[in-house]
This record gives C-alpha cells, structure tokens and sequence, in this order.
C-alpha cells in the first residue's frame, strides 16, 4: 500500500461514507472506474467501519474518582476536606465517627503489602509527644493526629531560624527519634517536610518508617524494569537529606536518622540545604562526596554545636554519631547553658559535655592542623550509585549520554529516542536513523546518522536538519564547542565539517601499512581541537587508539597510536584541569588511564572501572559505554551476556526453550530443523565462531575456528555443509565446510568486498550472496555452485539490496530493498540462461506493505514471513502457480527483537532473546569515586 | 495544584508562539500527572466510579492549566499532547501486562480486575500497531483516530485540537476505524460482527 493509492481509497470512501447507503453501488462503480481491487478494498473498509464501534479502551476502567469529596466515607471515616498532596499520595482532613475526632487520613499510591502494614503498626505503637500518632492503618491508606501546623520546611522557607529556636526544635526532633530507636523504628526519611508544628507550636516527627510503605511490592511496580530512584521512593526533595548510605542503596539503621538529623540541623542554621543540586542527580553526587564547609555555619554557632554537626554529619557511618541520645544531651546542654548564641565562647557548658565531646574535640584540633584530609576524609564513604533505566523493547545498544548527564540518546525501532534522568522518560524524536549518536557540548543537540546522511536534531525534538552526506558506514561522531564536528566513516577514515553544515574535509584516511581497516569514534581533547579516535586493524596488535587534530591531512600520521585497543575510545574530565581519563575497553573490562591533555599522552596506570562490558567487534562499531562530563557512565545492561533461542507459535505462544543459553549473535537453522548453526561470540568478546546447536539433543559443537568473526552461516540443502563469511583474512570471504569435519574449512570466493552468503537453493546448484562495498552500499550476486563458478549478478543497483532468499522451488528470490526509499521487500522470479552467466529477467512483486526487512519462505513456498521496524513479524501468504501473487501482509503474534527463525512448516518461530531481563542500560553515577586506584596524580 | 499551574501554562504559551522546544518540557508534565492520575485508578481500592480517558484527560487539563480563562488553542495543544501521553500509558501498560501473562506470571489483583472489566489488551496493542502503519499511509488521519481512541475526545475536541473541521474528524474516523478493524481482522484479532 502506498500512500498515492491510500490517498485515492481515502477519497473514494469519504464519497461513499457521506452517501446514503442505496446509492453506494453507484457512487462506487463511477469512483472506481472498473479497478477491481480498489473497489474491493473501499468495500472492505466501508464494512469494517459501518456500525463498528471502537470505545475508548479504558471505558471500562475501575475507578475510584481521583479525589474524594467532602462527605465520602471511608471506612468509619468521613471526608471532611483535602489537605494536600503528600509524597505517598492525598491526604484527606476526615472525623472518625466512632471517636468523633478529626483525623488526618493519608492515602498510598498503592495496596500496602503486608510486611509495610506490619511496620506500620509497630509505628502505631509508638506513644511520644513529638511523634505524630498514628491511630490506624487501613489496606492503603492511614489514619494520623490531625496537625494543623505549618511543617518545618515552611518555616524554613522564609531563611534561618532563631538560634535558640533551631536549637529546641532539633532537641524535639532528637527526643522524637530517640523514643522512636529505642523500639526499633527507624525513619528512614526524615526531612523538613516531615516535620510539622501543633497549633500550640510543638513539634511532631510524622510518617516514622512510612518511606518503605512507598516502595511497592515487586508485583506493583509500576516500571519494574526500572529500579530507577523515584521508583524507591526517592524524589527531589528527599534527596538532599538522605544519607550517603541510603544514597549508595546500602541498607540503613538509625545512623541514617542521625545523618538526616544534622542535615535538618545545618539547615535550620544556615537558612540553607547542605546538599543541594539543580538536580536529583547532582543532589546525589553532592550527598557522597561534596566536602562539608563547616565555616558556612554561622560564626556565633558554639563549638559544641559544630563539635555535633561533625559527629553526625561523617560519611562513614561508623564513625558517626552513634546515639541521637547524645545529640539531645549536647541540645539540652547548650539550651540550659545559653540563653544567648553571641554570649561568648561556650566555656560556661564545657564542664558538663559529656567525656565523649572532650575526645572528639582532641580529634577536632588534628583536623584543624590537616584541613585537607579531613575534607578528603570523604571518598571512602562515597560510593557510586547504579541504577538501570528502562528502554523500548527494541532498543539497539548504541547510545551516548549527554556531556552534562541529564540525557541519554538512543536508537529504538530505528528512531532516535531521548531518554531523561531525572524525568524516567523516554521519548520518541521521530527522527530515522541507527548508528552511535552524538552530543553538543551544551548538550543540546544530538548528532546522528540518518539514511545517507549525518544529521543533526534538537535533544527536545523538532525537525532534523542535514548536516553533511555520508557515504561510508557510521563510525562515530563528536562536536566540539566551536561547532565543529568530526564523524568517521569506518573504511575511510575521519573527516570534519561545520555543525552548521557543509561539505565534509577528510581528516585521516586508513594506515594500508598497519593493515587498518575501521577508524571509528572520535572523542575531543579539552582543547576542542585535537581528539582521539579508534584505528582498528585486521592485527590485533596494530589495533589502537590514536590521536587525531583538525588540521591533519589523509595519509599523515601525526602521532604514534596512545594504547593498543580495538574498542571505542572516550575522553572524560577531572576536578584537575591538567588530567583527564582516556576509557577504553580490552578483553570485557572497561579502563579509565589518566591523560595529560597538554602533553597528549597517558600517564600512570589504566584502573578497571567495570567489568563485563562487551568489547568491540573486529572493525565493528559497538559502543559499549557512554561517559559525560560531570562523572556520569552508561553501560549497557546485558553487554556480553547470553541469550536464549526460544520457539513459539504464530501467536506468539512461548514453547518452550532450544538449545542452552550462550553469547549468540547470527544464526541458520537447518533444512530439517533440528540444527541452528549459530554464530557465537568467544569469551574476550572480540571474536566469533560459528558453533551448532543440537536442538533435539541440546548439544553444542563448535564448527568453525577462525581467529577473528566468523558469522553468517548458510546451510546446505543436504543439511552437511555450511558456507559462512569469515574476517580472518581481511575483508569478509566466503568459506565453505562440511559440519562433521573439523579439518575441511576451505575459501568459497574472495573479492575486495565484503560477502556475505544469505542462501543455498535446495537443489545445490546455486548460492545467493550479498557483496557490501567499503560505502555500505550491498548488492546480491549469484555464485553457480557446480561449472564455472562464475559470479553473476542478481540485483545490482545503486540501491541497497539484502537479505535474498530463495523460495523451495528455486523459482523466486524474496530481498529487502530500499529502492522506495526505505526498506520493503520484494520478490523476483530468479531464472539463470542456459549458460550460466546471466540472471533472464522477470517480474517484481512487492511484498511488504511498508518498512521490511528479513524475508523468510515458508518450507512449501506459501508464505513470507518478515519483520517490521518494531520487531514484529509478519505473514503474507503466496499463490505461485503459473503467476505468482502475494496476499496483504498481516501481522502475526511474534515479535522478535533480534534474530529470528521461521520452522519450515510457518508454524514455529525461533527467536533470539537476552536469557535474562529486558535490553537496557545501567547508569554509573560517581564512577570516578569508585576507582580501585586512584592515580598519583589525583592524590593531591 | 498551585505549584504545577504556571508552568503549562506558561508552556502552552511558549507553544503558541512557536516556541516548538516546549513541548519537551510539557511532555514530562502531563505525562507524569497523567500516569499518576492513571496508577491511581488502576490502584486504588474503592471501586464505583468509572473514569475514561476523556475524563483523565480532561482533569489533567484542569489541574495543570485551571479553567478561569479557558483558551481554546491551549486546551487543542493540550489535548494534543496528552493524547501521545495517554496512548504511551495505555501501550506501555497493555505491552507489560501481556509479557507478564504470556511469561506465565501470576496475575495480580490489579490486573484480574482489569481483565474482568472488559479491558482488551490485545486490541489496545492491535489499535496501536495498526495506526502506527495508518500514520504512514496518511498521518491526518491516524492523528484523529488516536484522539478519538486513546484519548476519548469528542469529535469536536478533536476537531478544535487539530484545527479542522468535525466533518473531517467523522470521515477520517470512520476510515481509520475500518482500517484498525480490517487490520485487526486480518492480524488474527476478533472479527466484527457486520451489522
């Protein structure tokens, strides 16, 4: 279906849709002028759509009302108004009928589950006069003393408190916490907004130990693929109080309290958040490792007052203040010892601290005489954070954080998606394309490469705007703060162009010499003018991460290579201005060296940062891992890991799984089916073979052994051979090998091109191969397996042609092309003259009905199955008698994000998953903090 | 209520006079107010009322934007972004019940409810896959049947918010419908009685 033909349909059926329905007939047979089909499908519509109802979907959906009114009742309670809208949910002002007083009744987001309800009314049992009574706990909602007070963050909104105020509320607050501790509780989430006043001005510590009733039981997670932080409860507001324990995702005890407690302290204090960030992010990074200025208390704070900051503001909770007791004992002291904050120094109360105070104040004065190590006293303390955020289904795993670490880009569905942070958002840009995106230095901006093109689109969305041609295959991009930018094209080299657009220069070009044969991913220096970049080699020793400039010249090779690597390199920022990290990845594990970027050289030793990061394919662009500017990583979640091959029915029906896990990427399944020859990828990731799965027996044979990729298996018709492409010599060759014999490995055909085998017809006298030139453009050739072995061509245009596959009888190819302008599929009647050396025309037929890609045959030539942009698949049945003609594709249940297989009787579909949870990627914040070693360099 | 009223509004300003970089700003908003809005719905315990799309999408548009001076190129950018939203929610959902159910979890309270209230998973995700291939054949027309299915809109909301005519809405509804319907049929879902 085009849209020239949808637009003709439209305009014949709004004609008809508008007339009454005796006249139809008439209006149709003028309208469609004989054209059968047209009139057929106009029919179609017309009676899909008369009389059809299409309710919205959630017609039905249980509600109750989003708010409830004054006079509701719930339970004996009766809605008297809303309060307001607190972290767990609304809270209602309600009267309980059977006490006849007014309550305050606290909605969940959720069912509480019921080791939540269990804590609760251990809550509900705690009877103190600065903690806020907890009368009842319904399935998901509690009933609270009523305060009608303002809460201490209001208080504090209008800047400091009183010295002696701040200090006899935070003496209630401690009493409050204490009582709570000696039962047990602790809670977890103590903030000014949790802390609230009576009308006669006492303070009350609300929702003790409630932060875990706002984590909802594994079933109810909303995104449960996202152990992202707001799913724990953890929001902007909370952050900035949180310990750096409950920060790293440690669990917590009544030290976290206490950390808290001196938070709320220095706030009310200072007027000021100790921790803060314009974002939850930066707020986070700032709660594990911002050095606490305790000059910013205000000068008349006593020292006994600073003494108990210092004790309970220590990032290693084992050195913290042990007993919020002991902060109410300093609390009362000072309170009865001073009237007044500027009565002098506190030398009146110093005889009655406790012994404690007088250890730490010895401990005090060597922190005086070394300042520094105490504000790095720090690091240890500070951990990094992970967290894993949720993508689309059919995410691919290129993707590039944002410089100032608030976004992700990535491609889904062969769209480019933004992915926020702080929002938990992803969203859909609409812009097409697949390859590694880039980033502007203000983070604004995304570069990417489109059909034929770099592009470039505002990170909000918005119309994408060409940048520049590109002709090669995508090799990376980056862009400097002078809107200058460098992309590569993997066999070319690197090149620069203005982020305004133009033409591109070419900077560097292939070391012939070093047997190069991929440049990828260039990443800038500080200086925005020289960068590093990747120079992989079909020798691995020669693989390595050089220094490239603006000014270099193709042919010219201005530096020796930095470090032997084949992966993608990142130039990441420190606190020092001097040094930065160059990461790169050898053998799974992801290196951070430091970089002098005024020599241009590394220095001291690589550090492991992670491990079990998928290295980079021989002269493949796989980007593991993405780095900003402010310390933030993004890795891949399942990088490296093993899949599973699971057969299900057309509708989708899993049953059951075939073969064992494993590192699988391309995959054959044999003529009869009980056989997958699959290429598999070696441990240290760089390499592959082809291995063959038993899927009756569940064994698994390795069959080929070459030292670099080898993918791309075709099967004999007799089921004992393969042909598959192999890199080991250079480009990729053909090999061809019996799957019984380990020795017999031999060259198939060789070209200056990339070839790749996609089919073997049944009756053996023919291979279809796809021959891919160093500008990607691909094209399906034809080798006689018997005679003169003479390559012919099959489809050679200036089109992208791939994936040909021969019907059972041999009569047909199906193969995706892009001759609309996007990928679809197409079948041809394939025919050889009589002397083999040319393709006899014939017919085309087009197939899919939009984007396709991946033809498979049914094994009885009826059917050809293919797949969407979306992973799904689809069925288009085939009546080839004399004349060959194709059904309407319809879209069956499967949805294959990866690899597919299609069994020979179109019932069963073998498909290609993560053996374990969805694709998505983790994100690192503070990976620099987390460094086994940390470079001399940054000792001081 | 307060505190999340400027913004939109403030967005929806920045939107009308072109400013197209609002509507990232405005995405997370009201899709953040909607899902809450939604969660609440499908959580919530007391049972009674019913709630559909248009009504969500109609108090989501008075709590971020209020209704003192109502404008009605507003509300159509309004609408026109809460309808992505609301069809992102209903998918998201609809795509994580089905993989839970066809991996064999158990079923929770929620969504035996849901499956009892006559919720189609299943034509949820048909409708959403047939527009996305509607959009490629005539966007106009997927636009209207998203307004009219994911969001609940009259055909005169969805006329405001897309700037035609509510004849225009009929017609194209009435096409898109037989297509998600003649799709639906074909990819395996029920068929629909002929009348």
């Amino acid at each position: 279906m085009t849209p020239q033909r949808w637009a003709r349909i439209t305009q014949i059926f709004d004609l008809a849709f508008e007339a009454p329905a005796t006249e139809r007939p008439n209006l149709l047979d003028s309208a469609c002028q004989g054209d059968a089909a047209l009139r057929a499908e106009v029919e179609r519509l017309l009676a899909a759509s008369d009389g059809a109802s299409l309710p919205s979907p959630a017609a039905g959906m249980p509600e109750a009302t989003a708010e409830l009114a004054p006079g509701e009742t719930v339970g004996p309670y009766r809605i008297e108004g809303k309060l307001g809208e607190g972290g767990m949910g609304l809270v209602y002002k309600a009267r309980d009928t059977r006490l006849d007083r007014s309550v305050a009744l606290k909605f969940g987001k959720s069912q509480f589950s019921a080791g939540g309800q269990r804590e609760a009314r251990t809550v509900a049992a705690l009877n103190h006069p600065h903690i806020c009574t907890l009368h009842d706990v319904g399935p998901n909602y509690l009933v609270m003393e009523l305060l009608e007070g303002p809460t201490l963050a209001e208080l504090l909104a209008k800047g400091p408190l009183p010295f002696t105020e701040a200090l006899a509320i935070a003496r209630q607050i401690a009493e409050a916490l204490e009582a709570a501790h000696e039962r047990g509780v602790v809670h977890r989430d103590l903030k000014p907004a949790n802390i609230k006043f009576t009308a006669a001005g006492t303070v009350k510590v609300l929702d003790f130990g409630l932060a875990r009733l706002r984590e909802p039981a594994p079933d109810n997670v909303e995104d449960s693929a996202a152990h992202s932080l707001s799913a724990t409860g953890i929001i902007l507001g909370t952050a900035a109080y949180m310990s750096p324990e409950q920060a790293g995702g440690s669990t917590v005890d009544q030290r976290a309290d206490i950390w808290s407690f001196g938070v709320v302290l220095w706030e009310m204090l200072t007027g000021k958040r100790l921790f803060d960030g314009e974002t939850m992010t930066h707020t986070l990074a700032s709660v594990l490792r911002e050095p606490i200025e305790f000059d910013a208390l205000p000068r008349e704070t006593p020292p006994a007052i600073r003494e108990l900051l210092r004790r309970c503001l220590d990032r290693n909770p084992r050195k913290r203040l042990r007993d919020i007791g002991e902060a109410r004992i300093v609390l009362e002291a000072v309170l009865a010892g001073e009237t007044s904050p500027s009565a002098g120094p506190p030398a009146p109360g110093r005889r009655t601290w406790p012994a404690w105070i007088a250890a730490a104040a010895l401990a005090i004065g060597l922190a005086v005489l070394a300042p520094l190590h105490f504000s790095e006293l720090r690091l240890p303390a500070a951990k990094q954070v992970r967290f894993q955020i949720p993508v689309p289904t059919d995410t691919v795993l290129t993707q590039n954080i944002s410089p100032d670490g608030r976004l992700l880009a990535f491609f889904a569905g062969g769209h480019l998606w933004v992915h926020s942070l702080e929002a938990g958002v992803s969203t859909d840009l609409k812009a097409v394309g697949a390859g590694t995106p880039f980033w502007s230095p203000d983070s604004r901006f995304i570069g990417y490469p489109s059909e034929g093109s770099v592009s470039r689109i505002a990170a909000t969305g918005g119309a994408p705007q060409t940048v520049t041609s590109l002709q090669g295959r995508w090799g990376g991009g980056a862009w400097n703060r002078d809107d200058v930018i460098v992309f590569g094209q993997r066999q070319l080299g690197m090149f620069r162009v203005p982020a305004s657009g133009g033409a591109p220069v070419q900077l560097t070009s292939l070391d012939p010499t070093r047997h190069e044969n991929s440049q990828f991913c260039p990443s800038f220096l500080p200086d925005g003018f020289n960068f590093v970049y990747a120079c992989a080699s079909t020798d691995p020793a020669n693989s390595a991460i050089c220094l490239g400039s603006l000014d270099a010249r193709p042919g010219q090779r201005t530096a020796k290579p930095l470090v032997r690597s084949n992966s993608q390199p990142a130039y990441v920022p420190t606190a020092d201005p001097a040094t930065g990290y160059l990461l790169y990845v050898r053998e799974g594990t992801l290196l951070a060296q430091p970089f002098d970027n005024r020599r241009f050289e590394l220095k001291g030793r690589a550090v492991p940062v992670t491990e079990g990061v998928s290295d980079n394919r021989a002269g493949a662009v796989y980007v593991a891992f993405s780095a900003s500017s402010n310390d933030v990583l993004v890795l891949p979640q399942i990088a490296g890991g093993d899949r599973q091959f699971t057969w299900c029915d057309r509708e989708g029906k899993v049953l059951g799984n075939a073969g064992e896990t494993g590192p699988y990427k391309v995959s054959a399944l044999s003529p009869d089916g009980t056989r997958l020859a699959v290429e598999t990828v070696r441990s240290g990731a760089d390499s592959s073979n082809i291995w063959m799965l038993d899927l009756v027996r569940g064994s698994r044979t390795r069959l080929t052994f070459g030292s670099l990729v080898d993918t791309n298996p075709v099967w004999s018709p007799d089921g004992n051979q393969i042909i598959f492409s192999s890199s080991r010599d250079g480009h990729f060759h053909l090999y061809q090998k019996h799957v019984d014999d380990v020795q017999d490995e031999a060259v198939l055909l060789k070209s200056g091109e990339d070839l790749h085998a996609t089919s073997w017809s049944r009756d053996g006298r023919f291979l279809l191969y796809q021959a891919e030139d160093a500008k990607n453009k691909s094209d399906i050739w034809v080798l006689p397996m018997e005679g003169n072995r003479k390559p012919v061509p099959f489809r050679n245009s200036e089109f992208n042609e791939r994936g040909a596959r021969f019907s059972p009888d041999g009569r047909w190819v199906a193969y995706e092309s892009n001759e609309s302008g996007r990928r679809e599929i197409y079948v041809r009647s394939f025919a050889m003259n009589s002397a083999e050396t040319a393709v006899a025309a014939g017919g085309k037929w087009p197939i899919s009905n939009g984007v396709g890609t991946e033809p498979h045959w049914r094994g009885d030539g009826r059917e050809i199955f293919y797949k969407t942009p979306e992973g799904r698949l689809m069925a288009v049945e085939i009546t080839a008698g004399p004349v060959f003609r194709a059904g309407i594709p319809h879209l069956l249940g499967v949805t294959a994000p990866g690899v597919w297989e299609s069994a020979a009787d179109g019932k069963r579909f073998l498909r290609l998953a993560p053996s374990s949870g969805p694709l998505g990627y983790t994100v690192v914040l503070n990976w620099q903090t987390g460094l086994q070693n940390p470079a001399p360099e940054r000792r001081e | 209520m307060t505190e999340s009223q400027g913004p939109v509004t403030a967005l929806l300003a920045e939107l009308k006079s072109g400013h197209q970089e609002a509507l990232a700003d405005l995405m997370p908003l009201v899709y953040g107010e909607l899902r809450r809005m939604a969660q609440r719905q499908l959580r919530n315990e007391r049972v009674g009322h019913t709630l559909q799309p248009t009504a969500l999408v109609h108090e989501a548009y008075l709590r971020l934007v209020g209704q003192e001076h109502p404008d009605y190129e507003d509300r159509g950018h309004f609408f026109a972004v809460a309808t992505k939203m609301m069809r992102r929610i209903l998918v998201n959902y609809a795509e994580r019940r089905s993989a839970g159910k066809r991996a064999g979890n158990h079923v929770t309270l929620d969504e035996d409810r849901f499956a009892k209230e006559g919720i189609q998973l299943d034509e949820i995700l048909a409708v959403n896959q047939a527009l996305e291939q509607l959009a490629r054949l005539d966007a106009r027309q997927a636009e209207v049947a998203e307004m009219r299915y994911f969001a609940g809109l009259s055909v005169e909301e969805t006329a405001e918010a897309l700037g035609i005519s509510p004849r225009t809405v009929k017609r194209n509804w009435a096409l898109a419908k037989g297509w998600i319907l003649s799709q639906w049929h074909v990819g395996g879902g029920p068929a629909e009685p002929q009348p």
